[in-house]
Parts: structure tokens; sequence; C-alpha cells
């Protein structure tokens, strides 16, 4: 069943309900309104018919003549058939004598009326005589005598009839208004709902772009606000899911190639060593080869160790100095220097200290200080520090070949390398500026890089400042 | 079960609620006219009944009359009212010289209307027959007088000398209602007050005043009615005759009704 129709059948229920108690409620008001207005005005003629009687057996009393049975009866009868065209009302005479049962005197009451169904003095009840139905009063009167009379009630019951017809009519023509209203009223109240549904089974089929946009201010428009951030978040998930993957099968196309290409150079002069007799000169070169691709691989697999172990284990940070740092880098990074045309390092002590791992932020200046080394062999790298705030810039800074501006945003991928020829030359890995933006991010900061091609690049490594610590507590 | 057939079942349950809610105000009904029909219940406005008063009814209104117009003519029989119009009442004689001799249809009046208080449970049959008895041994003559106002008195002596009142009775001469009743018999009988003097108000038609009760803490609370509404009073006594000039020890019965007394009242 659908909701609409729920909607509608419950709709129409409650509809039916209380209209249905409603009216009625209505109806039997009106009813016991007319009921007690004839009530009122049968009661006066059931007292002025009373009163009469009483009158006409004082009358007899003071004339001193006898009050007799006939002379009573048929004073009653011309009272209640004064046209004589048939009762306008039902009466009936008792007398008793002293604690003997009444004796009907004159009574045209319908004759299946038992004597216990008759109210008794000062009461009145409705009975029933075939289809019609009659109230009637008793009133005892003097001298043992008691009246009942008795009034047809047929007009007040024929004219509920009337009104519970037109009721029933009113009613019918409500609920198929009411049903039409509902099913009108909850299709478009349902439709934000088929929306939502439609767009949720195309998301749910790959269109991660869709928005429902529904603008209503109530519950259901704040659902479509939240159905649409949820398939922004989905298509912003999905998305770097995409690029995640996308990223994967770069890092594995470019890790394959870069193995694959040493490896294939070992090959070649392995296999020249093997299947030739090459001269001795020829052999070192080989040989030396050899070395230089496998102390690549070697290099490589030191720093994937390095990334891996910095994606496994959280770090334990504490205070640094940063001088101390850059000098034992400087100081790692001499042979580099030396191969490079015997690049300079110029840096400034700053007395700063940050929070950070020794040995990560030593790997982090001596991959920037190669870097700069291998952009510009023989020039002066410069290292310096500044504290803005609670931060600390670490900036390396070289005068070499620069990096394209459209190469900046990528240089930071793993194994990306701006001169493949010149980096692998040079046995670069394409893995190192890779590794110092996790160092950076590692530490809680970040890794911008600047640079005009042909005037230099300048790396800058955010760090969080650390208070100096006292003696013996530093490293 | 299918969805289709699930969905036409909850319809079609759907349409079946609504049909008997929309016929509640039939059931309402039905369940009203059956608590209505046959339930009694006070009126409204409940007839109060008239209250009747001694003027209502015929025979006391001629005793008040009487004793109004004896007090105002107590000097002669002329009275004069309020307004100067001059008013007579003759009253009877109530001895025998001043009386008419009846005749026997006149003796055959007196002995049906003792008779009716019998048969109306108002004079012991004893008292009648011992009566009857004295009436036939002496061959009473009977004497009667009427008032201006009708009432009738009948007088019966018995005696050698007929120095006996053997009956004293008044009637009302338009209705025959006794409205005094003196018997002297040889030998007294009992009777029954409390069930005699009803039994008079019933026979006299004054049971419609309604409030017909013992006058208790008067001297005729053993042997009296009183009605308040009609300003009324009956009285049964019995005792020794001490009125009699008569040798022979007597008893009598007196009924007696008269209009209200003050101190009966009170």
């Amino acid at each position: 069943m659908r909701f609409s129709e729920k909607l509608v059948c419950t709709i129409l229920l409650v509809v039916v309900t209380f209209f249905a108690l409603g009216g009625s409620a209505l109806l039997y008001g009106d009813f016991r309104d007319r009921l007690s207005s004839m009530a009122a005005q049968e009661q006066t003629r059931h007292s002025m018919l009373c009163y009469t009687l009483e009158n006409r057996i004082l009358t007899l009393h003071r004339q001193g003549d006898p009050v007799t049975e006939e002379d009573l009866q048929g004073y009653v009868n011309e009272l209640v058939t004064p046209d004589g065209n048939g009762p306008a009302q039902l009466a009936a005479l008792f007398h008793t004598a002293g604690d003997a049962a009444g004796e009907a005197v004159y009574s045209c009451l319908p004759a299946d009326w038992a004597a216990d169904m008759l109210p008794g003095n000062g009461q009145e009840t409705i009975l029933r005589s075939g289809d019609t139905l009659w109230r009637v009063y008793c009133s005892a009167l003097l001298d043992d005598w008691t009246l009942y009379t008795a009034y047809d009630l047929t007009e007040a019951f024929s004219a509920r009839a009337r009104s519970l017809q037109r009721f029933l009519l009113l009613e019918a023509a409500v609920v198929i208004g009411a049903a039409a209203a509902a099913a009108i009223f909850s299709r478009k109240l349902i439709r934000p709902l088929a929306l939502l549904n439609r767009a949720s089974r195309q998301i749910a089929a790959g269109n991660y772009a869709l928005r429902t946009d529904v603008r209503t201010d109530d519950e259901i428009g704040q659902l479509s606000e939240s159905f649409d951030s949820m398939a922004a978040a989905v298509q912003d998930k999905v998305a770097a899911l995409e690029l995640s993957v996308q990223q994967r099968e770069d890092f594995m196309g470019a890790f394959t190639h870069e193995l694959k290409t040493p490896m294939t150079g070992i090959l070649g002069y392995a296999d020249l060593l093997r299947s030739m007799q090459p001269d001795p000169q020829e052999q070192r070169e080989a040989a030396g080869a050899i070395y230089h691709e496998a102390h690549r691989l070697e290099n490589l697999s030191v720093k994937l160790l390095q990334l891996l172990h910095l994606d496994e284990e959280e770090l334990q940070l504490e205070p640094i100095s940063l001088d101390r740092a850059v000098t034992q880098a400087v100081k790692a990074a001499r042979p580099a220097l030396d191969q490079n045309e015997h690049a300079r390092v110029e840096a400034l002590s700053t007395g700063l200290w940050v929070q950070g791992d020794a040995d990560l932020l030593c790997d982090l200046v001596l991959n920037l200080i190669t870097n700069a080394a291998k952009a510009g062999p023989g020039k002066t790298i410069t290292v310096t520090a500044q504290q803005v705030g609670r931060t600390v810039l670490l900036r390396v800074r070289d005068q070499g070949c620069g990096i394209p501006a459209d190469q900046l945003a990528r240089v930071t991928e793993p194994f990306y390398m701006v001169d493949k020829s010149r980096a692998r030359k040079q046995g670069g890995s394409g893995l190192g500026l890779a590794l110092c933006t996790r160092i950076a991010q590692a530490h809680g900061g970040t890794l911008t890089i600047e640079s005009e091609p042909g005037k230099g690049t300048a790396v800058t490594v955010t760090l969080q400042a650390a208070p100096q610590p006292e003696q013996g507590g530093a490293r | 079960m299918k969805p289709k057939a699930k969905r036409g079942l909850l319809l079609a349950v759907c349409a079946a609620a609504i049909v008997p809610l929309a016929a509640i105000p039939l059931g309402w009904f039905a369940l009203t006219d059956a608590a209505m029909v046959g339930q009694t219940r006070g009126q409204q406005t409940p007839y109060t009944s008239l209250v009747p008063t001694g003027d209502d009814y015929y025979l006391l209104r001629q005793l008040n009359t009487r004793v109004e117009l004896a007090r105002r003519s107590c000097t002669g029989p002329m009275y004069s009212t309020g307004d100067g119009v001059e008013g007579m009442y003759l009253s009877g004689a109530t001895y025998s010289g001043g009386m008419t001799y009846a005749a026997d249809d006149m003796q055959q009046y007196r002995d049906e209307v003792l008779q009716t208080l019998v048969e109306g449970g108002v004079l012991p049959q004893a008292w009648w027959d011992q009566v009857k008895e004295e009436i036939d041994y002496w061959a009473a003559p009977t004497y009667y007088s009427t008032d201006s106002l009708g009432f009738l008195r009948l007088k019966t002596y018995v005696g050698e000398n007929s120095q006996v009142c053997l009956l004293n009775m008044e009637v009302d001469s338009r209705t025959g209602k006794v409205v005094a009743l003196w018997i002297s018999a040889l030998q007294g009988h009992e009777i029954d007050p409390a069930a005699a003097l009803p039994a008079w108000v019933e026979l006299n038609e004054l049971d419609g005043l309604g409030d017909w009760t013992v006058p208790t803490g008067t001297d005729y609370e053993q042997s009296g009615l009183y009605s308040h509404n009609g300003q009324a009073l009956m009285t049964c006594a019995t005792g020794l005759d001490t009125y009699s000039s008569s040798s022979e020890t007597r008893q009598f019965l007196s009924l007696q009704l008269g209009p209200y007394t003050q101190e009966v009242d009170g």
C-alpha cells in the first residue's frame, strides 16, 4: 500500500469518525431540545386538563351533587375529543377506592399498554404502540382520581429521521470530498519524497552530482537539505577514493618504472660482463654502473621504508634545537654537496626550538639541502628560520634551475621528477619531496614551494615552536 | 501475500471501517431510543392538585352559613349585612311542642337514612337494632322541623309520657347527608371512632378535602377527625345519658359534624 493511500485512508477514518460523532451529538442535542419543547407544551395541556377536571369535581361538590363516574367519563371524553374527529390526545381516568387498585373509568389508551407500564404520580414515560411513540403523563387529582394523558411524538421522531437522512447525505458528500482533497493533498505532500526516492536511486546508480533542491520550510525541506549534503559528501568521498585509487595506480606505475629502469641497467651491464669479454676499462665502467643503479635502488627502498614508517606510527614530538638539526643535516649532506660541484650552505644560527622528532627533522633538512644542491650545483644554498607567533618557518632557498609553474603542484607526488634523466643521473628517486611533505605533516605543519625557473626555488616548512628547555633536557 | 493483493485487502478494510463509522448516528439514536422508551422519569413541572376548602363542599358551606347566620340573628330572625341589606334566618324548632308530627313516610325516610349509616359502617348494627326495638315497642312518635337553610331535624320520643328522646337526627334536606345524630338506648354498645368517622367522611363525600386527621393534643383526640382545609370537625362519642329525664339508666351515642373550632385548630 502506498504511503499516499495510507494517508488518504487515515484522513478519511479520522474525518468520518469526528464528523459522525459531532453530527450525532448535534442531531441528538436538537432532538432533545425539540422533545423538551414539546414536553413543556404537553405538560401545559396535561395540567390544563387536570385543572379543568378538578374544577369539575369541585363544582359538583359545591353544588352538593354526587361525583359520578359517568359524569367524569363524559367530561373527559369531551375534553379529549373536542371536535369529535378522533382523539387529539390520549387520556385515561382511573379511580382508586381506598387501598384497592385503580379502576379505569375512561381510557382511550392503547390496549397493549399494561398498567405497570404507566408512570406514577408526577412522572412521565415514553411508550410505544405499533409504530407510534407516545409520551404519557400521570397526575393524581382530588378524590382519589388519577389522570393519564398521552401525546404523540411522531412529529419529533419524523423530523429527526429527516434530519438524519440529510446528515447522512451530507456525510457521504464530505467523505467523497475529503477523499479527493486528501488524495490531492497527499500526492502533493509526498512529491518531494518521490523526488528523494528517484534521486537516491540515481545516486546509487552513479549519478553523484544529482541534487534534489526541494525548497520548503518544513521537515521535508530539511530532509532534502540533509540528503543533498549527504550526496555531496558521498560525491566528495567517491572523488577522494577515485583520486586515491588514481594516485595508487600512478604510484604503482611510477614505482614499477623506477624499479625497472635501474634493473634494466643492472641486467644490461651484468649480461655484458657475463656474455662478453670486455677489457678491464669496460669492466670497471660496467661494475660502476651496476653499483650506481644498485645504490639508487637502495636509496629508493630506504625512502619507501621511511614513508611507510611515517604512515604507520604516530610521532612522539619533543623540543628540538633547530640549529642543531640543521648542522647535523649539513654535515650529512656534505658528500652530496661535494658531488654537486661543492655547493655551499649558509645556515644562520637562529636559536629557535621546535616540537619535533630529531632524526626526521634532520632527514627533512638533509633532503631539502640535497635537492637544492642537485638543482644548483656549485651555488649557495641558504637555510633560514623565523618564528611567527607559535609557528616557526624553516626555509631552504637555492639558486638553481627552478621548477616550471605548471609542475609545482606535482613535485611532491612520489616518483615525480621534473627532469627525469637529470634526476636519475644524480641518483634521485623522486621520493625526496614526498617524504619531506609527509614529515612536515607528521609534525603538524605544511610544506610549500615557491619557485621561479632560472632563478631558484624556496621550500618553506612550518613547524610548531617550542620553548627552550632547561639544561640537560635538550637534544 | 502479493503486495497488490495486500494493498487491495487494506483498501477494502479501510472502506469496511468507514461504513460503520459513518453509521454512528444510526447506532447512537438506536441506543438512545432504546434507553428512552419505557424509562420513567419525573415531570419537569408536575401538576399541583387544587387544595379544596370547606366552601368547596356544599354540606360544609351550609353548616358554616348556618353558624354565621345564627350568630348574626341571635336577637331575632332579622339581621343586617355590612352594606345594610337585611336578611333573615329562621331556625327550626328543637322541642316536640314546636315541631310537626311526622307521618309514616317521614318515619320511613328516617329509617332509610339510619340504614344508610349502618351500611356505610358509621352506625353499628347493634345500636340500630336497639333503636328499632324501642321504637316498635313504644310505637314511638316522631316529630320534625326545618330551618330556613333546609336542615331537617327529626326527633323520636319513647316512654310512657314520651319523656325520653330516643333519637335526634339532623339531615341536609337537599343531599340527605346526616350532619348530627343522637341516640339514647337502654344498653350501650361499642363503637370505634377510628373506623366510624372515616366512613362517615366518605359517606358525606368530604374525603376530597384530603387532610382528615386525628386532632392530637385536644379533647377530641380519641373521638374526633379534623380537616384543616375544610375547617371542619367530626366527633363520635358514647357515654351515660344524663340528659334524658328517665328513671332508667340509659346510654347515648352522638355523631356530630360542625365547622372549625379555634380550640382544635390551635
